[in-house]
């Protein structure tokens, strides 16, 4: 029998379709419901090396000290500290595009954060921007409680 | 096995392992393991050089999960790699950790295997191990009752199921020993006939009570070079050799002919390489990585080369047990904990342990000077191990 | 939790069910689920689920599915105390019938809550000695008498010395009296009712040496009823579900395609090794053991014989959907007319034949009545008839 290899090379459409459960675990759940409760965004403190590491972890990973007792309040404001504009389309983007993920850094923690700037043009956006968490007004139990970052408003 | 220089097992980590472990997250779970293993072997995360990581990543579905668990392993700056074979993997950790200290590019390495099958499907995840074009559709997990249907026609059905649940229930004694496992139901062997009518069955004969555990669960081993092993620890467990065999993806070996198994095949090359004549008297003990108790039955026969039925009867003596003359799983096996990525790992755990003497309330009673532990995984994947408490030769 | 606290609480699990279901839990569900609970409080029940609703009854009434447990058991799976999955495994909750359906009854009902059992004087006074609060009682030795009035009273002194306390019926030279209605010390104990409100009410009359009874409020832990568990507020962990799909494209290559392409025309082919001669199905493009190319295509079959069958109970996704597949299926080897030893072919046989599914017997495959060249092009293999 004769192998035509070209006619014989198709392709055929699968998918890959499974249920997961992720767990937060205790320092996360408590990160979490703290935003969602209180609208506060809290951080640990390493007291071997003085970060501030936000969202929180039980173990800082440079030191491997132990550190999950140490939360400290850190402010809904920051500064970015670096961005990138996100302009092509996917299911999995929290946004449609043009659209901002920017890098925060809360005052009070030494770790930045990445989240969605929203209210400033995409090509106005600058280093050192001081911007505060506009928090969602439905919960998903996620980061994304805090719905996005805008620029605070200059005073008049 | 040609070594440039002995590698040593100094530590031992393990979670415990459980099916709720819903208060951590992947790198709170593998920190706990990395703590305790850091402990028994007295170092802390500078004297390790390099980090291996491994499980399976559809079982959680975390793409490059080594990444995000830099929170929970220490590997912050280190040197890491990532390996992954499926329910082989914590046995392929332990090779690649071998061949990393043996070859000398380092003198401690830290072999992390994981998984938390809580997160996600676990038999979803093993389905699509197939081959998509044409056997994923057929696959049912990791599930079969080919080997009861095999044991039953060669043994008769009675003696089969008998020996099968003793089995099981000898492994069960084991895992209560052991406060890490994650099932421990207090089977006693009165129970025997009972279970064998009544547990619901999975697929053909092969029913609930034999089929193995999902367990979250992390097992992490420090592995050392000599000198290093000899400064850290009174008595490491050394690795004399280790050997993998494969089969072709597609199995291949259903049907009417005869079958040399990889697991027979593994041994006989290991042995002879090794010059152990009669491995029931030479090797003191074995951890075996059973996915169910039909499967642990066979695989006795395959592993200890032995012919007839000496494989039943060694279950039907007690000789499996704690403190029989060969003991199989002290820890209680895969049956009673199977965090996939972690549980082939955890079986050189324990023959590490046992040599060691730091296996606690699962310590065999007798001196154990050689130990031997298999992974399985994928069609008729083996990976054997063998460890010593003398130095091997070089 | 006290004897008296049991005796109902099964037929009360099963009796609130009704009140307990969640719609969604039941929906699409039709079938009866009967319980047989062992030990003296236990019974027989039937929970009729059909149209959203359940009914449950007594006796066993035609189940699908019975669950047979003790009573204890029962209880303890019931609040949680018990992990079902385990209490399975270990033979003390057996399964007949349709084990599948039992799947789904984990979501039929809101937790139960068990009644607070009715609190009575005389068990505050019997558990006073378990509940001594060790720093409250340091350094005082007295004894204080009590006289409950009314149907559910009676007369207790408690003395206290030594840091120990002993509760003994009856009044015995106490130093103090305390007067009191029984609803109204159990109001008190349960602290529904304040203390020095009732004595100022004159709800609560004390004879003797009141400085003695002003400490006695430290001397017990507070009382718990007997089947209110800790009131502590559950620790909330998040956890975040999510179905992760992802769409997939998969090259068939020259060989699988040929393999694939031969199917709508309903011919099943094998490549065979030009050394060892074997057959492959599906074809691979080398053979592994002797590691050369298999050029050759033969066609097989399309009927054979059933070689190795698995009959699966458990009803595992279908990773092509993600959707659960109907039990029992058979997943089968079949050795193909043309084929020997190990040149099976792997799928499934028709759900009805699984009763006659044994090695040698003859099957045919079933075509679908679209080929599109994949898997499913055949249906399933089904048995021969002579």
């Amino acid at each position: 029998m004769k192998n035509s290899e070209e006619s014989d090379s198709y392709i055929i459409h699968g998918k890959l379709a499974l249920p997961y459960t992720y767990f937060a675990g205790r320092t996360g759940s408590t990160f979490l419901t703290t935003l969602r409760d209180h609208r506060t965004i809290m951080g640990v403190k390493c007291t071997t090396c003085n970060r501030v590491f936000v969202p929180p972890r039980q173990t800082c990973e440079r030191c491997m000290a132990d550190i999950r007792s140490q939360w400290v309040t850190v402010s809904n404001r920051g500064t970015v500290v670096n961005h990138t504009v996100i302009r092509y389309q996917d299911k999995h983007l929290p946004r449609k595009p043009p659209f901002v993920l920017a890098m925060i850094l809360l005052k009070g923690a030494d770790t930045p954060m990445a989240h969605i700037l929203e209210g400033v043009n995409p090509d106005r956006v600058e280093k050192g921007m001081e911007v505060t968490a506009v928090f969602s007004p439905a919960t998903t139990n996620t980061l994304l409680d805090i719905d996005h970052f805008e620029p605070v408003a200059e005073a008049p | 096995m040609k070594k440039n220089r002995n590698v040593g097992v100094i530590g031992v980590g393990q979670s415990v392992f459980s099916s709720h472990r819903e208060e951590v997250n992947q790198p709170e779970m593998i920190h706990e393991a990395v703590l305790e293993a850091l402990d028994q072997a007295g170092m802390t995360m500078d004297d390790i050089d390099c980090v291996l990581h491994g499980n399976m990543e559809l079982f959680e579905m975390v793409h490059q999960p080594d990444l995000w668990h830099t929170l929970g392993t220490g590997a912050f700056g280190k040197e890491t790699l990532r390996v992954t074979t499926g329910g082989t993997t914590g046995a392929t950790l332990v090779c690649a950790a071998d061949a990393l200290v043996a070859s000398g590019l380092h003198d401690v390495v830290m072999a992390i295997g994981f998984e938390k099958l809580q997160e996600g499907h676990t038999t979803g995840g093993i389905t699509n191990m197939a081959d998509p074009l044409w056997t994923r559709k057929l696959q049912t997990g990791a599930l079969t009752g080919m080997t009861a249907t095999q044991l039953m026609d060669e043994f008769g059905e009675e003696r089969a199921k008998r020996a099968s649940m003793l089995y099981r229930i000898t492994m069960d004694k084991h895992a209560m020993n052991n406060n890490k496992a994650h099932r421990r139901l207090g089977l006693e062997f009165d129970q025997a006939e009972d279970l064998a009518i009544n547990s619901p069955p999975l697929v053909g004969e092969l029913r609930m009570i034999h089929m193995c555990s999902q367990s979250d669960g992390t097992c992490v081993m420090i592995f050392a070079s000599e000198k290093k092993a000899r400064q850290h620890c009174k008595q490491p467990a050394w690795i004399k050799d280790h050997i993998t065999v494969h089969r072709e993806e597609n199995f291949a070996i259903f049907g009417d002919a005869p079958v040399t198994t990889t697991h027979r095949y593994a041994a006989e090359k290991l042995f002879e390489r090794n010059n152990i004549m009669d491995p029931r008297k030479e090797i003191d003990m074995m951890e075996m990585y059973d996915p169910s108790s039909w499967w642990g039955l066979d695989w006795l026969r395959e592993f200890l080369l032995l012919e007839g039925d000496e494989h039943l009867e060694m279950v039907e003596n007690g000789e499996i047990a704690l403190d029989g003359a060969f003991p199989v799983n002290p820890s209680g096996g895969v049956i009673a904990s199977n965090p996939i990525g972690a549980t082939a790992m955890v079986r050189v755990a324990e023959a590490a342990m046992q040599i060691m003497g730091t296996a606690g309330d699962h310590q065999v009673p007798k001196q154990v000077n050689t130990a031997l532990a298999s992974g399985f995984g994928g069609t008729m994947w083996t990976v054997l191990t063998l460890l010593t408490r003398d130095l091997p030769g070089l | 939790m006290t004897e008296k606290t049991t005796a109902g609480l099964v037929a009360d699990i099963f009796g609130t069910m009704e009140a307990r279901v969640i719609p969604d839990g039941v929906d699409g569900i039709t079938a009866n689920y009967g319980y047989i609970i062992t030990g003296p409080n236990g019974g027989k029940w039937t929970v009729c689920v059909a149209d959203g609703r359940v009914k449950v009854m007594e006796d066993l009434v035609k189940p699908d599915v019975t669950t047979t447990c003790a009573e204890d058991d029962w209880i303890a799976i019931t609040l949680g105390k018990l992990d079902g999955m385990t209490a399975f495994s270990s033979g003390k909750l057996k399964v007949t019938g349709d084990m599948g359906l039992l799947v789904a009854a984990a979501g039929f009902f809101e937790k139960y809550q068990p009644q607070p059992a009715e609190v009575t004087v005389a068990d505050i006074f019997a558990t006073m000695e378990s509940r001594v609060n060790p720093d409250g009682v340091k350094g005082i030795t007295a004894n204080c008498g009590y006289r409950i009035t009314g149907e559910g009273g009676g007369e207790w002194t408690v003395c206290v010395a030594y840091g120990k306390v002993k509760v003994l019926e009856g009044i015995a030279n106490p130093d103090v009296t305390t007067t009191c209605a029984d609803d109204d010390w159990i109001a008190i104990t349960l602290g529904k009712l304040d203390g020095i409100t009732a004595f100022s009410s004159g709800k609560l009359k004390v004879e003797g040496n009141l400085d003695i009874l002003s400490t006695a409020a430290r001397f017990f832990k507070k009382y718990c009823p007997p089947s209110a568990g800790p009131e502590e507020a559950p620790e909330e962990l998040i956890a975040l579900k999510q179905v992760l799909s992802i769409p997939q494209t998969f090259a068939t290559g020259p060989v699988m395609g040929h393999f694939l392409n031969a199917l709508k025309e309903k011919k099943i082919l094998a490549n065979q090794c030009p050394e060892c001669q074997r057959l492959q199905i599906p074809p691979r493009e080398v053979c592994a053991e002797c590691v050369v190319r298999c050029k050759e295509f033969v066609q097989i079959g399309p009927e054979g014989i059933i070689s190795t069958p698995d009959v699966a109970y458990y009803a595992s996704p279908d990773p092509l959907t993600g959707e659960t597949r109907e039990t029992p299926y058979c997943s089968c080897h079949f050795l193909l007319d043309g084929c020997k030893g190990h040149e099976t072919m792997w799928h499934e046989l028709k759900a009805s034949d699984i009763p006659r599914a044994e090695r040698g017997v003859r099957v045919r495959p079933v075509w679908n009545d679209t080929l599109t060249g994949s898997v499913t092009d055949i249906k399933y293999f089904e048995i021969i008839d002579d």
